[in-house]
């Protein structure tokens, strides 16, 4: 026989590739055992996904509104906790934000909530409707600046395309009879166009009115109090600046918001005061524990039926190490062979969701990475656990 | 550290001995034991059980410190070498009662795992010198087979080709033929002695198998952790 390469007596590392080719032979030898272990970590990922995708869903569907307009400084009042739960500011505070000189221009905008009679079913579905000044540039939805001219009319109404089909086939309507009337809030609108904005978790469908129409289908409602303020800035303008002067004059009731800021409010209220965001969250952490359990089961298992051979291997001159790099490796491709399959998967799945529930569901790669980050880690946990089995294998028994 | 210029002795015990337990619940397992095994020599360590004889091959194959007494294996000194003892493990053939193979690898890849442990990374070379122990032991048409589809005898086999394709300066036997019918006892412990005569290494066997004691240079017996010597025809005794 020849010789050895290396002595045995010379300090050798065993390379890495090894021990995943070792773990990988030992994960794939039993495969329904491997497809079952690899289905967990795949329903994992789906759940960590999904739970994910309906988060951002929610956020991004709740701040379109805002990431839209065209407004660079908000003003609300502070009790106002999201765009369908505003509290009032007098109108007069919006117009001392005239006074600082960088302030070009400012707007009011209404928000209600009234029900929409379906004109062909006469079935009621709540809208969400928006009060504006039709000669404010601050919305730019697609179609709405062609259709803003009908709006300067009293009692006409446009309508979101996006809105639920419950709302009824008014696009189609409009193309085959032009304009028409529906019932709002109790009152007989002319429908005189439509416009693209999308529907979110807490309207079903849309609508812009002008403020005067707004006011008669809300007479509750008082035109000297504003429920959203937007101001727009002179070109140039140090946005950061003239937030600090309008902080200046304005009450202490008056949020003074940047777009961005105004976007994290909406958030904030989704996030930590609706229990919404919890119960996503949530499900994220549960779908990590499931598949915690399941590959921490797996490798505990392939651990535990090995125990004898690893002794035996360790007596051979094998260092913990080795058997510590075969459980991580292991890991490793539970983390591979599980999540990819379930990328593919839930990009269809998050298409199915999207046609049921038509809120956009956009499986970005940011939302993949965060997937794979918390299933590595949810993996690595796993293999940590399962690794103090390892401490147990020791070479004297092979010797009982 | 290793000393070229020595001897060829393998394994070298002074005053070796061993407890289990603390205060009033110690057992002295072994007592002022000393064995010496020389490059080429077969020899076998007979006794009941609870004799001691796990113990002292577990001292010897470096599983567990010394307590008291000198150790020498392959050069190394035991109650010197506590921080590398996987490498003088690495110098070592074990043969268990047990095989202990691994079952999703074939025959070959088992014995492949002593070289890549060693660092043989070239995959052409180990799985050339795979082959050929598995043809010394009878099991190349086997190569590819895992172990649940060979028979008892075949595993062990494999599991002594895992344990000598290093060509390790020492083997250790712990009942290689306990599990085993009387022809394939016959043919593993010929194949270790085979090994021993061949290669020049040296051989530890602990057995209570009476048939293979013909094969020994030498028999130990020891009891209540006392090792009684024979002469061997060298002259020198093993057992001190």
């Amino acid at each position: 026989m020849r010789r050895q390469n290396s002595s045995p007596n010379t300090p050798t590392a065993i390379p890495a590739g090894y021990a995943f080719r070792l773990a990988w032979r030992q994960l794939s030898y039993q495969k329904v055992r491997f497809f079952t272990a690899v289905a967990g970590v795949v329903f994992a990922c789906i759940l960590v996904f999904m739970q994910i995708g309906f988060k951002t869903a929610l956020f991004e569907s709740a701040t379109l509104l805002q990431r839209t307009m065209t407004g660079q400084i908000y003003l609300s009042d502070v009790q106002s906790e999201a765009i369908w739960r505003l509290v009032p500011f007098p109108r007069k505070t919006l117009y001392r934000a005239l006074s600082v000189p960088d302030v070009q221009d400012v707007s009011a905008m209404y928000v209600g909530q009234a029900p929409w009679k379906n004109p062909v079913t006469g079935v009621n579905r709540t809208a969400l409707i928006l009060g504006i000044d039709p000669n404010v540039d601050v919305f730019p939805f697609e179609g709405l600046s062609e259709a803003a001219p009908k709006l300067r009319m009293r009692n006409v109404v446009l309508f979101d395309e996006f809105s639920r089909p419950e709302f009824g086939p008014v696009k189609q309507i409009l193309a085959e009879k032009g304009e028409f009337p529906v019932e709002v809030a109790g009152r007989n609108l002319d429908v005189v166009g439509t416009y693209k904005m999308g529907i979110t978790f807490s309207a079903d469908g849309n609508l812009i009115v002008n403020d005067t129409t707004f006011f008669e289908l809300f007479p509750a409602k008082s035109p000297q109090g504003v429920d959203v303020g937007i101001v727009k800035l002179a070109p140039g303008a140090d946005i950061q600046q003239v937030q600090k002067e309008l902080r200046d004059i304005m009450p202490v009731n008056i949020k003074v918001m940047t777009r961005e800021e105004y976007v994290e409010d909406e958030k904030a209220y989704w996030n930590n005061i609706t229990p919404i965001g919890y119960i996503f969250n949530f499900g994220v952490i549960m779908g990590l524990f499931v598949g915690l359990v399941i590959v921490y089961q797996v490798l505990y298992n392939d651990i535990n039926n090995h125990m004898h051979e690893y002794a035996t291997l360790k007596a051979m001159g094998y260092e913990d190490s080795y058997f510590v790099k075969v459980v991580l490796s292991s890991a490793v491709i539970f983390v591979v062979v599980g999540f990819f399959p379930s990328w593919l998967l839930c990009s269809a799945l998050y298409k199915v969701v999207q046609a049921s529930i038509f809120i956009e569901m956009n499986l970005s790669f940011e939302k993949a990475l965060l997937t794979f980050c918390l299933i590595s880690g949810m993996c690595f946990i796993s293999a940590l656990l399962a690794v103090r089995k390892l401490k147990v294998a020791n070479p004297v028994d092979v010797f009982q | 550290m290793m000393d070229f210029s020595s001897p060829p002795c393998l394994i070298e015990a002074e005053n070796l001995s061993f407890h289990y337990g603390e205060g009033d619940l110690v057992q002295q397992v072994l007592k002022n034991v000393g064995l010496r095994v020389m490059s080429g020599e077969f020899i076998i360590l007979a006794g009941p059980s609870g004799s001691g004889k796990s113990t002292l091959l577990s001292l010897i194959g470096a599983l567990r410190p010394i307590q008291k007494g000198k150790l020498q294996v392959c050069q190394y000194d035991m109650g010197q070498s506590k921080a590398s003892m996987h490498l003088i493990r690495r110098q070592i053939g074990y043969v268990f009662q047990q095989h202990n193979l691994l079952n999703f690898l074939t025959a070959r890849q088992n014995v492949e795992m002593t070289l890549e442990m060693l660092g043989d990374d070239d995959e052409f070379s180990r799985k050339e010198k795979s082959l050929d122990m598995l043809d010394k032991v009878g099991l190349k048409k086997e190569a590819n087979k895992y172990p649940p589809e060979l028979s008892v005898g075949q595993r062990q086999r494999v599991a002594i080709a895992r344990s000598l394709v290093h060509q390790p300066r020492l083997i250790l036997a712990d009942e290689p033929t306990a599990s085993l019918d009387g022809k394939s006892g016959a043919q593993v412990v010929e194949l270790l002695r085979d090994m021993v005569k061949t290669a020049g290494c040296g051989a530890l066997v602990v057995t209570h198998d009476e048939r293979i004691f013909h094969y020994a240079d030498a028999i130990l017996r020891i009891e209540d952790g006392v090792i009684y010597g024979e002469a061997r025809e060298g002259g020198h005794n093993v057992g001190v």
